[in-house]
């Protein structure tokens, strides 16, 4: 307890962490107002009945999870910062079991992820509630705002601890975080874009997927695959958001462990 | 009786050894001087007896253990390595009490040590706006948290100017007379003269010299002993 105590000092006493949460939701805000007016003008390309069928409005709602990035950004934070700083000494001069303090991270950073990604995955909701508004056609699922929830504690969870272990792993923390924007920003796309059976392997396809929002275009683009027909469900994608969650933390456990403190 | 014992010591960083077979021993009560020239591997070795870096090989135990291995090392063991281990945009106080709470230590006690080290009136101010001399302060708090017996000192004179040595001087010889043991790494020869009780001087990561004050200085300076030692053992 006393170290999550000293772990959770360490981040509401910095001020970027509120700047972290202020990111996610101006991001859940962003990809969310628009997403309504993008989906309307798409409608000649898409499936169906355009808002009127319920998976567009779900897919409209899923851009309230858009946040994500930043929770995953936190977590490198809070692990490549105390390295940055020279604090890991002081850190482990308390605590010199480093396996305790790297749980304690995770702990911390996999609540705050959690949190980071409710509170921006509300505001991301009414964000998409309000440009839905514009179209009283549109549809919801029940099932909709709980699928929501699901996505924002998982995704959140799994991101900042996917964070603390790149955090752990990269030494320079500007690095590590340009190569997770560079990386989710722009290489995941482009993946999904291009290589559909490789995207949704990947954290935002798996995001996509435990939302379980299936579109399809009609798109003639052959070599551009906007649809999301072939991603996984929502049990697998959690599954697998689970794994990667492990395999981050054990290698970036592990690497803390044999690396000497300068 | 020895609490702090170096056997054998020996860490290498890929094609560099900083520390080559370190054998030595520290007394219990005393304010003990580990001293050499910058790179000696004064930092090295003491980085091995905190936990902070594996040796190669050897050992570096605290009363017969390693310190990770220590039950509550905060409360048994206060350490100063180099001025770091703060976050530069938190209050020396903040970062005190970040500390405090991983040993279950009350926020009350944060406050007391900043007090014995005169930093107050500061204790508000982010660290990046603290002179060297005020960071080496605050990590002297830090050391003197856990209310330990055994203190291990990394140049805590580095930078501090004529006023704050004679402070840091005035503060171990209190620290002393309450019964600590104080292990103090420093480069500034002429300055650990008029502190330490006893010396271990390293030179190229070797124990070149080891003894008592009068024994290793004789009728001379400790400059000159250090200079002795290290030709002698070219």
């Amino acid at each position: 307890m006393n170290l999550l105590k000293s772990e959770f000092r360490k981040l509401i006493y910095t001020r970027s962490f509120y700047g972290y949460i202020a990111g996610a939701l101006f991001l859940a805000l962003l990809s969310s107002i628009p997403a309504a007016f993008s989906v309307n003008a798409l409608k000649a390309e898409l499936s169906g009945s355009s808002l009127m069928d319920p998976q567009m409005v779900d897919g409209v709602y899923a851009k309230a999870t858009g946040g994500y990035l930043f929770a995953l950004i936190m977590g490198i934070a809070i692990m490549g910062n105390e390295f940055q700083n020279g604090q890991a000494i002081s850190t482990f001069l308390a605590t010199p079991k480093r396996i305790k303090v790297l749980y304690s991270k995770l702990i911390v950073a996999a609540g705050a992820g959690i949190i980071m990604m409710l509170i921006s995955t509300l505001l991301g909701f009414v964000g998409a509630y309000f440009g839905l508004s514009f179209y009283p056609h549109a549809k919801v699922e029940s099932s909709t705002f709980l699928d929501l929830i699901i996505t924002a504690v998982v995704s959140g969870a799994v991101l900042a601890v996917m964070g603390v272990a790149i955090g752990a792993l990269v030494r320079n923390v500007k690095i590590a975080m340009g190569g997770a924007v560079i990386w989710l920003q722009v290489v995941e796309k482009l993946i999904v874009l291009f290589w559909i059976t490789g995207g949704k392997f990947l954290p935002s396809g798996l995001i996509v997927g435990m939302m379980n929002v299936r579109i399809t275009l009609r798109s003639q683009q052959r070599y551009l695959n906007l649809s999301t027909g072939s991603f996984f469900g929502p049990g697998i994608s959690i599954a697998l958001l689970l794994l990667y969650a492990a395999i981050f933390a054990g290698v970036g456990s592990w690497v803390s462990l044999r690396r000497d403190i300068d | 009786m020895s609490i702090i014992a170096f056997q054998g010591l020996t860490k290498a960083y890929k094609d560099v050894v900083a520390v080559k077979d370190l054998t030595a021993n520290v007394e219990a009560g005393r304010i003990t001087g580990f001293l050499g020239p910058n790179g000696a591997g004064k930092s090295t070795a003491l980085k091995c007896l905190l936990s902070l870096a594996t040796p190669t090989s050897g050992t570096a135990l605290i009363r017969g253990a390693k310190y990770q291995d220590l039950v509550n090392p905060m409360k048994e063991v206060g350490a100063v390595i180099e001025t770091g281990g703060f976050n530069p945009s938190l209050s020396g106080l903040k970062n005190l009490r970040i500390i405090a709470a991983s040993a279950g230590i009350g926020d009350g006690r944060a406050l007391e040590v900043l007090e014995l080290v005169d930093l107050t009136d500061a204790r508000n101010k982010k660290v990046k706006q603290y002179s060297l001399g005020m960071k080496q302060r605050l990590s002297l708090a830090t050391a003197i948290l856990g209310e330990p017996e055994i203190l291990v000192l990394d140049e805590p004179a580095n930078g501090l100017d004529p006023i704050g040595i004679a402070w840091l001087r005035d503060f171990l010889k209190k620290l002393t007379a309450n019964g600590h043991s104080i292990l103090i790494s420093s480069h500034q020869l002429a300055e650990m003269q008029n502190t330490v009780d006893d010396v271990l001087i390293i030179h190229k990561g070797r124990l070149v010299t080891e003894g008592t004050m009068a024994n290793v200085v004789g009728s001379g300076t400790l400059e000159e002993a250090f200079i002795r030692s290290v030709e002698a053992s070219a």
